[in-house]
């Protein structure tokens, strides 16, 4: 008679699916370790924007020269990255998506209140808000997020807010119909209230950044003129 | 969002994990008669056996080959040698006249018509109960002939016995990934030679009763591959296949990437064609491990390692692309490296504990071979290596069979 050892085959199915079952809590172990410092991030981002909140209040009572250099949240602009590739490879997507909402809320007071700052105090900045979709393979997107965060990186005073236009957030609507932001033309930006759509090269972006500190200056030594 | 391509690569991997669990729990279960040596007594009454030497140019290592048979441990009053010269157009005839005269060798030569014509011949007029063949690039070791023919002798329904293969005085990466490989195959083999899954009893000293050929007919040309189809053919009709493990057999490997092509090209040509003639015996409890296992996961290990190599190719390619955009677009500022963005995918950890299983399997087999069970250089070369260029003789043995029907040359 035909031997066949249906017993080993199914005690190496049961170890095979062991073996896979381990792998799959493994990989879900170091997703959720990744959310948990995706969180950290978050919670320090909010205590900074909460912290820098609290020096402008103070604000009428002390001199700008009080204002810590510190007042930017550094890991604002990285936890953008962190989150949308979160998003494409970790399995807990609902997660990371209520996370982006979160860091879509940040990012908007960060930059009300860095733009007030700069204002008041005249720290030498610039803004560019970005807007840009994660759900059609949008490649230029890709691209624009790169040239953004070389820029960063190149210019310190630079601060890049990114929107993603899928975030189901009312205050980011309400981002899209103030600078009139169509799903159509993504990706998007807006550097000194001017909306540029389509992708912009470093170079491009770079002429436009040394443009908005060059009139931020104007802007400061008419002021003392004025005075 | 999970794309085709990753549930195929999670079926493949699964089945590829499932294979090597397998043959670890067999090697783990079997492991008492795996470290035991054969051992027979003094007093055995040794048959008579007919080993054929088919040759076609192989005027280097003919000698070598005749001579390592005539320093075989055996009766020679019960050991015969026949070597057949298949119209070779170098000088094999002429250097095998050095054993014109000798005891029980015949030097027989012929109308080149390929390897299993030349063997035929000397099937169709052999009076010994048992016969085998000796490629002519192949040398044995003294006791090899005994413990093979004891096989048989310990067990009456035995129909061929192959012993284990081992590569002549590896040298370089490329012999030495070779020496590895065939030192993994040794406890496979022996796993599947206990389940009776053998599929093919090797031209490097294969033995037979002569009643397999008196009852199947005789080699075929079977895409060039007659060890093969003769092995199908057996196992289809339930005739018994064994290795004897620790009995060795050294064949000289191809040392560039041109002859080792070749070879690999004309045994994976080989497989999938006579696993294609013989479709209808395949996934049939009836023919056993063979028909159920053994042929199912060499068609899978194709599988997998055409797919396996166009993931990673694509990986490869995109990661550059990806580089040079990001170079490009950024005036060729690097951006921020950071472990975060590693990804932690269960078939990572599915890819190390298979590269782990692969290891234990060298390892195994080292052991068995009595060399020192450790890892080498030629691990590495052969794991991030070998099975990329073997990809290559593999898409080429799918695409003559798909679409060129070209038949492969013998080197």
């Amino acid at each position: 008679m035909t031997y066949i050892p249906w017993k080993n085959y199914l005690i190496a199915f049961v170890i095979t699916v062991g073996i896979f079952s381990t792998a799959i809590y493994l990989s879900n172990y170091f997703g959720n370790k990744k959310i948990d410092q995706l969180k950290s991030i978050q919670d320090k981002i909010a205590i900074d924007i909460l912290s820098s909140e609290t020096q402008f209040s103070l604000l009428s009572e002390l001199s700008c020269k009080n204002i810590s250099d510190s007042v930017y949240s550094p890991e604002l602009g990285e936890l953008g990255g962190k989150l949308e590739w979160s998003q494409k490879n970790l399995v807990a997507t609902e997660e990371v998506s209520s996370l982006k909402k979160y860091y879509a809320l940040l990012q908007i007071k960060d930059y009300l209140l860095a733009k007030k700052i700069s204002e008041r105090c005249k720290v030498k900045s610039a803004f560019i808000l970005y807007f840009y979709t994660s759900a059609d393979n949008c490649r230029v997107c890709e691209k624009q997020s790169l040239v953004l965060a070389a820029l960063s990186q190149k210019y310190p005073e630079l601060r890049t807010y990114s929107f993603d236009y899928s975030t189901d957030l009312s205050a980011v609507a309400a981002m899209l119909q103030i600078y009139k932001v169509k799903d159509t033309e993504l990706p998007a930006l807006v550097i000194d209230d001017e909306l540029l759509t389509g992708f912009h090269s470093m170079d491009d972006l770079e002429k436009r950044v040394q443009e908005s500190f060059k009139l931020q200056e104007k802007a400061s030594t008419g002021e003392k003129i004025n005075k | 969002m999970v794309s085709i391509s990753d549930i195929i690569s999670y079926v493949l991997t699964f089945f590829a994990l499932y294979v090597q669990v397998f043959f670890l729990l067999m090697v783990f279960k079997t492991r008492e008669q795996i470290k035991k040596n054969t051992s027979f007594p003094p007093d055995v009454n040794w048959p008579a056996v007919t080993i054929m030497v088919p040759c076609w140019n192989e005027e280097e290592t003919i000698v070598k080959t005749v001579d390592s048979l005539l320093a075989v441990d055996y009766p020679k009053d019960k050991l015969i040698i026949k070597v057949v010269d298949d119209g070779s157009t170098d000088n094999t005839w002429q250097v095998i006249q050095k054993f014109q005269g000798v005891m029980n060798v015949d030097l027989i030569r012929k109308e080149n018509g390929g390897k299993h014509t030349a063997m035929n011949l000397i099937i169709a007029t052999a009076t010994t109960e048992y016969i085998g063949n000796l490629d002519a690039d192949t040398f044995i070791e003294p006791n090899t002939l005994k413990k093979t023919m004891w096989q048989f002798l310990s067990d009456k329904d035995m129909m061929a016995v192959s012993p284990a293969i081992v590569i002549h005085e590896p040298k370089g990466f490329l012999q030495k990934a070779q020496d590895l490989q065939f030192n993994m195959f040794i406890p496979l083999k022996k796993v599947l030679s206990l389940m009776n899954g053998i599929h093919v009893t090797q031209g490097q000293f294969s033995i037979y009763r002569k009643k397999v050929f008196d009852d199947l007919g005789p080699y075929k040309n079977a895409h060039r591959t007659e060890d093969l189809e003769i092995a199908y053919r057996m196992q289809v009709n339930g005739y018994k296949i064994g290795q004897c493990h620790d009995a060795f057999v050294h064949t000289t490997s191809p040392n560039t990437l041109k002859d080792l092509y070749k070879q690999r090209l004309r045994w994976m040509y080989g497989f999938i064609n006579n696993s294609y003639d013989y479709r209808r015996y395949l996934f049939k409890s009836k023919y056993g491990v063979f028909s159920l296992f053994t042929v199912p996961i060499g068609l899978l290990y194709i599988v997998t390692t055409l797919f396996g190599t166009a993931v990673v190719l694509f990986g490869i390619g995109n990661a550059l692309y990806h580089l040079v955009s990001r170079l490009l677009v950024t005036n060729f500022h690097t951006g921020e490296i950071s472990f975060f963005f590693v990804n932690a995918r269960p078939l990572i950890f599915i890819y190390i504990v298979l590269i782990l299983f692969f290891i234990i399997m060298a390892i195994i087999g080292k052991k068995i071979r009595g060399k020192k069970p450790v890892p080498d250089l030629s691990f590495i070369f052969f794991f991030l290596f070998f099975n990329f260029i073997a990809s290559v003789w593999l898409f080429k043995a799918v695409y003559n069979t798909l679409v060129t029907r070209k038949e492969v040359a013998w080197r």
